[in-house]
Parts: structure tokens; sequence; C-alpha cells
């Protein structure tokens, strides 16, 4: 992805900021610049439970709105919305809670605009803390964008990082499609470069988060760090290996992922989510009829095992990619 | 996990290798790409770049061992990291106690390198490189995961299929000691000496008489006019020896005696010495030797002088190679009458064609020409020869 | 029994007249679509309003042009009532292009928003977080419109029905909830799956008003509406309107009626709400004969050029099945 297809004024100061601060404000701005923008979840009215919604309440009065524990509701509620031309946000707390929404996400707002035969839009943004967080248990520690890959009219965004996290926001809440957009919780801390002010980063576009010309790892979110780290360590092996990071699952940047391969010839395909029928099997059926004359080596996958994660901690380090696994797989690819 | 260092394929027919040494020690620091073993295959050494950066964690094939191509020479990896075993099977010891139970291979697993006995274990890039370039996918040796044919090794084996003969080969003999040792003493000679030529026609119609009554060969004639030529031109009796041209005080004439598949050369020692019966006497017993594959050492060494004899395939003049460090050579042709023009007038002479090469560095061309010519006189009036 | 309530409503001849084709519209239609149904044209699952005309009719006669109503797998009568075009509706039933949808939806995903009608859903209970959210834009907008979203008796037993109402409540939403009790949830009579007879009941655990009526009396209906709307427009809140009625028909076309108690269609039969206002009207004198024949041929016309018009209407082209999956910013890959 160029420097060109980004936004970005003309003179602006680049700070290093947090992940989550990233979030907050593109929220912020995105609701100075559109009144139609509301924000609707559980626990955000003040800060909300993961901090990204911080006074946005006392600076948009009435604009974003505790809700009881109903994520039926507020995903509906939001689709609602939505359908009058208003622009929700609607938070899912905890990402394994999609399923207690999955009807209003997947039969709502994926089906509206074809089943009425596009007589609406959806603007809607459903955010999602998403992925491990620290002994979180089996059912606060998923990550399950996978599912929304395989339900039509919902586009998935999956940034790793705080740059694109404020633009593919601001891009979601400026578009007229519902976007499941999945914030992987263990990277709210972390910093990174983000300009002041208005720039978007469009969704469907990978970007090259590490050259390389030896083998290619396919990864988002979290994971993404992580293969960085296993490419550093292969780096000094003498192993040059490219890293791309998807930003989006739907729509798959499909020619990036096939452009990467065309080069290096080996290629592994790493995925937080469990790895039964995952984004990850997608992606390595794609090069698999797409790219099959130019692979050099089986194609490989990383992901966690079809295990609930275990609380205990070494048991759930386990049962997740480490750099350390992800670092002997590309080994394996030679 | 240790990177493995395998025989590399240089030829596709290529199945094992030599190691000739090793440029690196176990416990050694390696950085990617540098040289790190010599190996040897059929005529080609070749030098193994170290496939990563780490250290020699270990050798598992020693200079002067061999190995099969894609067999593990040794591995690279981090301090303290484990590496597998030697790949040779063990043998067992007739000492050994213990009776090792060996699991049969499960008839179902292919060997590595294959998906089945049919097909091999190569990469759709491989297959296809291997395709554009008309090599046959299944007779590659990969390198490969789990033996699997790579990119990699489609290119080398097509750099060594490059390099081999365009043409059809018949039958190909490896070289067996004689015809190596001919071969490299001719480069040797043909690179280091300059080599001139000079050729003269010996009338031999007097040696002819003389051979016939005395019992000789023509053979034995020409050696004893060659010692006594020798003796008074000395410096054709020499050699250049590091900066010197050293000149021998012996005629010692090689006779350059044709085998089935190659030629020998046993020495007629201190042919200036000996009668020509004795000359036909020694010669006779070396060419028995000779051609009962008997000669010695001693039969061979201390040359000085070398004759070659192409005549009686009717060559009449040639060039031939000097023997080193030999400084002349004296080609013999066929013996035939010829028209020769004698006090104006036609006759048919038998007559011999000498060629004569020297060492231009050691003699000049007057001088051997002298040394030619006094042979010749030689001949044509045997009766100088003596007994 | 509103034979004896003498004052209208307010409302003269004509807007009486128009209760009355409107509920005769939709039984007629109602009546072709099943005889269209079991020939074949009329494709898929079929789900008939007959007997429940009044409920439809009732609450929108008390709607705006600018309200909005979220509707059933049974919505052909709110789609009638809302002002839906028979002819568009029965070329969607028909799967044809110039369907409301375009062939995309057809009988269980009616939807026109020209007239504020926002979409049939086929999950049950599935509109109303719809209708919450569309409660909160008119909410956001600071609007006086107001939404009626219509649902069965067995939709409060799911789980949106709970917070869609409840979070309807906490924010004081513009929403009026008509539950349409005919008393079967598909081939189960509804009290055999819950205990309280009255749907309003459960009205109170939502700290809102409920009302339970007789929905086969049109003009019963149309007060109770009229009345909760006004309400409901100052911002007081949501309010449950139960509306007792009977299910005519099997739940769709074909079914065989094996669950049904003898004699009790016939029952019903006596209070049928078409017959029942017809009478009124005589009584006030509103509907002579004459009119009431030509009312009747009208509508026949009507219905029968809408049949007329579907069959003579072509399909879509296959080419534009990857066409509003989303807006035209993405596509889908086939």
């Amino acid at each position: 992805m160029t420097t060109a297809e980004m936004t970005a004024p003309a003179q602006t100061a680049v700070r290093t900021i947090t992940f989550r601060d990233a979030i907050r404000e593109a929220l912020l701005e995105e609701m100075q610049r559109d009144p139609s923008v509301f924000i609707i979840g559980e626990c955000i009215e003040l800060r909300s439970a993961w901090r990204t919604t911080k006074d946005l309440s006392l600076m948009f009065p009435g604009r974003v709105r505790d809700t009881p524990i109903s994520e039926a509701a507020i995903v509906g509620a939001a689709v609602g919305a939505a359908m009058l031309g208003m622009h929700p946000v609607a938070e899912v707390m905890i990402g394994d809670f999609v399923t207690t929404c999955m009807d209003e996400l997947v039969n709502q707002a994926g089906k509206m605009r074809y089943m009425f035969g596009g007589q609406t839009d959806l603007p809607m943004v459903v955010r999602i803390p998403t992925g491990m967080v620290k002994n979180g248990g089996a059912q606060h520690s998923q990550t399950l964008e996978s599912w929304f890959m395989h339900a039509p009219g919902l586009l998935v965004a999956v940034p790793s990082t705080p740059y694109d996290a404020k633009g593919m926001l601001k891009t979601a809440l400026r578009g007229r499609d519902p976007v499941l957009f999945f914030e992987y919780k263990m990277l709210y801390g972390i910093k990174g470069d983000v300009p002041e002010g208005d720039y978007t980063v469009p969704l469907g576009q990978a970007r090259i988060a590490r050259a390389g010309t030896d083998a290619t790892i396919i990864t988002w979110g979290s994971m993404t760090h992580k293969a960085l780290a296993a490419a550093e360590t292969l780096a000094a092996e003498g192993r040059s290996v490219e890293v791309v990071d998807l930003r989006t699952l739907v729509p798959l940047d499909t020619a990036a992922i096939l452009r990467s391969v065309e080069k290096t010839h080996r290629v592994l395909v790493v995925d937080e989510g469990y790895r039964p029928a995952s984004a990850g099997s997608e992606i390595a059926a794609l090069i698999a009829e797409k790219a099959f004359y130019a692979l050099d080596a089986p194609i490989k996958r990383l992901a966690s095992p079809p295990v609930p994660k275990p609380f205990s901690t070494p048991l759930e380090l386990a049962t997740v990619p480490q750099t350390d696994d992800i670092v002997r797989t590309v080994r394996e690819l030679f | 996990m240790a990177i493995k260092v395998g025989m590399p394929n240089l030829g596709h027919t290529m199945e094992e290798g030599t190691v000739v040494n090793w440029l690196k020690q176990p416990g050694e620091a390696v950085t990617r790409g540098e040289p790190l073993a010599e190996v040897e295959s059929d005529k080609v050494v070749f030098t193994i770049e170290a496939p990563a950066t780490g250290l020699l964690l270990r050798v598992l094939v020693a200079a002067e061992g061999v190995a099969k191509v894609g067999q593990a020479l040794g591995y690279i990896g981090a301090a303290g990291e484990r590496v597998p075993e030697a790949e040779t099977t063990p043998t067992p010891t007739a000492t050994s106690a213990v009776a090792v139970a060996v699991q049969p291979p499960t008839p179902t697993a292919p060997p590595i390198g294959r998906l089945s006995a049919e097909r091999a274990r190569i990469s759709p890039l491989a297959r296809r490189l291997a395709q554009e370039h008309g090599l046959d996918p299944e007779q590659l040796t990969g390198t490969g995961p789990r033996g699997s044919v790579t990119q990699e090794d489609v290119l080398a084996a097509v750099a060594a299929a490059t390099a081999a003969p365009a043409l059809p080969i018949a039958e190909r003999r490896p070289l067996r000691a004689m015809r190596r040792t001919i071969a490299q003493r001719m480069t040797q000679s043909w690179q280091q000496a300059p080599h001139v030529t000079e050729m003269m026609e010996v009338d031999m119609a007097a040696a002819d008489q003389y051979r016939a009554a005395q019992g000789l060969a023509y053979t034995d004639l020409i050696v004893a006019a060659a010692a006594r030529a020798l003796v008074e031109h000395p410096h054709l009796n020499a050699a250049l020896v590091d900066d010197a041209v050293e000149i021998y005080a012996v005629v010692n004439i090689g006779l350059a005696v044709a085998l089935e598949d190659g030629l020998v050369t046993p020495v007629l020692r201190d042919a200036a010495h000996h009668s020509l019966a004795e000359i036909n006497q020694l010669r006779r017993a070396l060419v028995e030797k000779a051609t009962k594959g008997q000669l010695g050492l001693d039969d061979l060494a201390g040359g000085t002088f070398t004759i070659t004899n192409l005549g009686a395939e009717g060559v009449r003049y040639f060039t031939p190679i000097l023997n080193p460090p030999q400084a002349a050579i004296l080609g013999v042709g066929s013996i035939a009458p010829r028209a020769v023009v004698i006090a104006g007038g036609l006759q048919a002479r038998p007559t011999l064609d000498l060629s004569l090469t020297f060492d231009h560095r050691v003699v000049d061309g007057l001088p051997a020409a002298r040394f030619l010519a006094r042979i010749k006189a030689l001949l044509e009036a045997p009766g100088l020869l003596g007994g | 029994m509103l034979e004896t309530l003498d004052e209208r409503l307010g409302l003269d001849d004509e807007q009486l007249l128009g209760l009355y084709r409107r509920m005769l519209t939709i039984r007629t239609f109602e009546e072709r679509v099943k005889y269209e149904s079991s020939a074949g044209t009329v494709l898929g699952p079929t789900h008939l309003y007959i007997g429940e005309e009044a409920i439809a009719v009732g609450v929108c006669a008390a709607l705006r042009p600018d309200d909005y109503i979220t509707s059933t797998h049974r919505g052909h009568g709110h789609a009638i009532a809302k002002g839906c075009q028979p002819r568009r509706m029965m070329a969607e039933l028909f799967g044809r292009e110039t369907g409301v949808c375009h062939g995309r939806g057809g009988s269980m995903h009616i939807a026109d928003f020209s007239v504020g009608m926002l979409g049939a859903n086929a999950i049950v209970a599935g509109g109303i977080p719809l209708a919450t959210g569309v409660g909160l834009a008119i909410q956001l907008k600071q609007s006086d419109q107001v939404i009626a979203g219509f649902f069965g008796e067995s939709a409060s037993n799911r789980g949106p029905f709970h917070e869609g109402l409840n979070m309807s409540a906490v924010w004081h939403l513009p929403v009026l909830f008509v539950c349409e009790n005919n008393q079967f949830g598909q081939y189960t009579y509804a009290s055999q799956v819950m205990l309280v007879e009255n749907v309003s009941e459960r009205a109170a655990g939502y700290g809102i008003r409920g009302l339970t009526i007789d929905g086969n009396d049109v003009m019963a209906v149309y007060q109770a509406a009229r009345e909760a709307l006004e309400g409901i427009r100052r911002g007081d809140g949501p309010v449950l309107l139960e509306c007792k009625t009977y299910r005519m028909e099997g739940h769709n076309v074909g079914d065989e009626l094996y669950y049904r108690k003898p004699g009790e269609m016939e029952a019903w039969k006596q209070k049928d709400p078409i017959v029942r206002f017809r009478a009124c009207l005589q009584t006030w004198g509103a509907l002579s004969a004459a009119q009431e024949a030509d009312i009747t041929a009208e509508v026949q016309a009507e219905i029968e050029e809408a049949v007329a018009f579907a069959a003579a209407s072509a399909y879509a082209s296959i080419d534009t099945i990857y066409d509003d999956v989303f807006s035209s910013d993405y596509q889908v890959t086939p």
C-alpha cells in the first residue's frame, strides 16, 4: 500500500501514542466531523472497559450511551439506526460475545442491503475487542473473526498498529457498509507513530510490514508483531522473511498475498484463531489455487489448536502461536 | 533447529561425492556464503558455501569420507543446539551382545525425496522449471523439505547439464594409469618446450645391404648412428633443468614401443659404447619385456634421448613430442623406394624419412641440423658404425 | 364490541371507507396469493395474514407517512397497510425483477423504504431490536416521528424481545411495540409455551405501559394505537400494544392444520374483522351496497392487475447476483 493511497494533511505532527488512544482519536474526530456518529455499548459512557471512549460522553452529550448487557439489542439497534442513515458504533465488549448477537450481525446487518434489493445503506461499525488476554479463560480469550469471512455482507477489519487503527476506523465510519472492527486487546497498550488530525487508511489493502525474499508470512492483528520478531531472528540466520500484514480480512487483499508468494515461493500463514476452517485455511486454499506453480514448498499454517483456551499460564501460552513457533515453522519451509 | 550442510548435487548423474577437506573446524563461527568445505565428484572439485550463519556444530563426514548427494556432512546452528546423529546406518559389530532388532521399513513408506516409488517429491515451482529445461523431474535429487526437489536443485541440475558435452558418447573410459600418465606428460612437454622439427631424407641402400649382411634391424643401425652422433653433438643429449642446460655424460636411448592402448619407452643404456650386435640384443630383450608388460622402473628411467618409429604404418615425416626433460627426439618414418635425383637423373632408391624435434630453448636450428645430417651420413655409410 | 362506539373516533366516511378498503385489499391479496402459491407462481414459503387485517390497518391508520414500521414473515398486511403497491408486492412474491426488492427478498423480506416499511424479517423477533434502533435514531435526530414494530406473541419468548423492550424503555424511545397475538406460534398453541395469557403483562417487567385489545376490531386498534402514539411522540417512552386475533389460515400455505382444535376456526369466523367492520359501516350508513360493490370490484381489479403485472415481468439477470452485497465501495469476489 503506497502513501499515495492514504490521505494526510500537508503538515501534521506525528506523535507516538497507544493503540487505544488512536482508536479514541478516530472516534473523537469522526464524532466532531459527523453529527450522525454515535456510540452505544456496555460501560462506555465514562471510559469503557478498554478506556477507548474516555470522556467522549462529556464532549458529545447523548451520543455516547451505556446500554444494558444486551448484545442482540445493541447490534440490532445499530442496524435499525443505520437504516435511518445514522452512523452508529456498537461495541461488543469482548469478542467471545459475538455469539450472543450472531443473528443481528449475520442475518440482519449482513443481509439487509441485499435482500431488500439495495434499498438501504447500512453505515454501521461494530467494534469488537478480541483475542487473548492473560489468563482470560475459554470464554474471554477467543478471536472469532474467521466466522465472518463466511457471512456475506460484512466487512472485517483487523488492524495491527495504532496508525492503521485510527485510519481504518475513520474509513469505516465514513463508509456505507457494516464493518466488524476487531481490536486485539493485547495491542491496546502498544505504541506507534500516529499523525495528528485527519487521515484515512483504506479497508481491503494489506501492507508489507517487512520486505523479504526467502519466505512470506501472511498474518494480521497481534500475530503481526510476533511474525516481525520471528523475521528478525531469522534474518540473523540469513533468511530474509517478508511479513504481510493483511489489515483486513473482508475484503481480502488477494493480490498482495499472491504477489508475495510469487516472489518468495514459500509461505506460512499465522492466525491467532482456531486452526480448523479458519481465515488461515481460506488464505492457504487461495494460495494453493492461484499460486500453485510458484510454490517451492508446501504451504504451512500456524494457528491455535482447536481446544478451549485454558486458564493456567503455561497451558494458555501453549495454545497460541508464539514467536518461537513461527521461527521454527519458517525453517521447515526450506 | 540446526541447519544441515548437505552433499550438493554437482551433476545430474552424480550419486555420491568425496569430502576433500573442511575449511572450517567444528566450533568455528561461519557466515552464510563463506567457503566451508571442498568436495569432489568425478573430475569436479566444488567449494560448498555455508548455507547459514552460526557455529559449525558438527562434522559428520570428514576429509576423504564419501557421502551420497543430500546426505548431511555437518550442521550449523547456535551453541548448544542439538543436532541429529550421523545419517549412515551403523554396522552391527560382531561382538555386540545385544541383538538389535531392525525394523523393516514399512512397505508403504516411499524413500526420502519420493512421493511414491513412481513419483518424485518435487515442488510445483521446481517441476515447472524442470519441464522448461527439458529435465526429467524423476531423475533429480532434492535438498528441500523431506528430500523434495526445489527450484535450487533444478537450477543446479541445469547448470551441470549445460556443462556436459552436447554430443552423444559411445563409450567413456576413465583414465587408467598409463593413459593418464601419457596425458599428463604430453601436456607438460608440449606446454613447456618450444618444439621445432627438422626433417631429412636418408638413402638407405648401403644400410640395407649392411643390415642384411649383419643380421640386424634398421633400428639397430639407427640407434647406433644416433648414439654416435650424440657423442659428437652432445648438446642434443641434454636437458633444461631449472636455469641450466645439463649435458648428459652418457647416452641412454629410449625406444618408444607401441602397446595395445599406449606406448612405453624402455631405455637402451650407454648405447654409445655398445656394438651393433649388442645393441640388437639389448633392443630385442627390451621389446620382449615391453610386450609382456615386464618392464621395471629401471628399464624406463634414465633416458637422455628418444627414438620413436611410425614407419611400419607408412608414416613419412611427423612431429614427435619431446620426452621431457630431454632436449631432442628422433622420429623414424617408413623406408620405401622413392624417386631420387642423382647426377641429374631419376633413380629409385630406398629412402628413410627422419624427423628430429628439438627443444629450441636448449638447441638452435643449425646445430640440430648438423646433428641430423651426421645421423644421415652415418646411415648412408654404415661401415662407419663399426661392429 | 365496537358496535356500541358511535363516535367514529373523528373519522369521516372517506377515512372509514379507506380503512375498509385497505382491509379488503389485504384480504383479497392474501387469498389470491394462497391460490398462486398453490399454483407455484408465488414462490417459496408464504405466510398469510387472513383474519388479522384489522391490526395492520388500524395501527397504520394512526401513523404518519413519515413514520416507520418493521414487520415479520407474516408481513403482507403490514406492507399494504403502510402503502406498498400490491403489484410490486405480487411481482416480488413471483420473484420478478419488478418486485419491490427486485426478487431478492420474496415474501419474508418484503420492504419498501419509500413508504417507511423497513422490511419483513424472517427471524422471529428479529425486527424488535431493529425497531429499537430506529427509535434511537429518531430520538438522536430530535424528530417526533415514531416506529411501530410488529411481531407475534411467540416472538415475545425470544431474547431480542426482552433486550429490545428493555433498552427502548430505559431510553424512552419512540417505539410502539405491536404484538399480534394470533394464538399460534407456527404449529403450536401459544398457550402451550407461555404461562401468561396476555403478553401485555410482560410490559410491567420493563416499566412500560402494556395493554391488550381486541385485534379483530379495527376501530379499537386504531383508537388504542392513536392514543399510545400521542404519548410516544411526546417522549413518554415505548408502549406494548397487544392485539388479540386469530390466524385463520395455517402458519404457511400448505400447512395441514393437524394441530388445530376442531370448531375453533368456525368460532373465530364469527369475529371476522372485515365482516364486523362492514356491518359497523352499514350501521353508520357509511357504506352503501353500491359502494361496497364498487370497492369490491376495484380491489379485485387491482389484485388481478397485480397478478398480471407480476406474471408478465421478467426475472432479474443472473449477472446481478453479486450486486448490492455491499455498496459500490466494495466488490464481492466470486
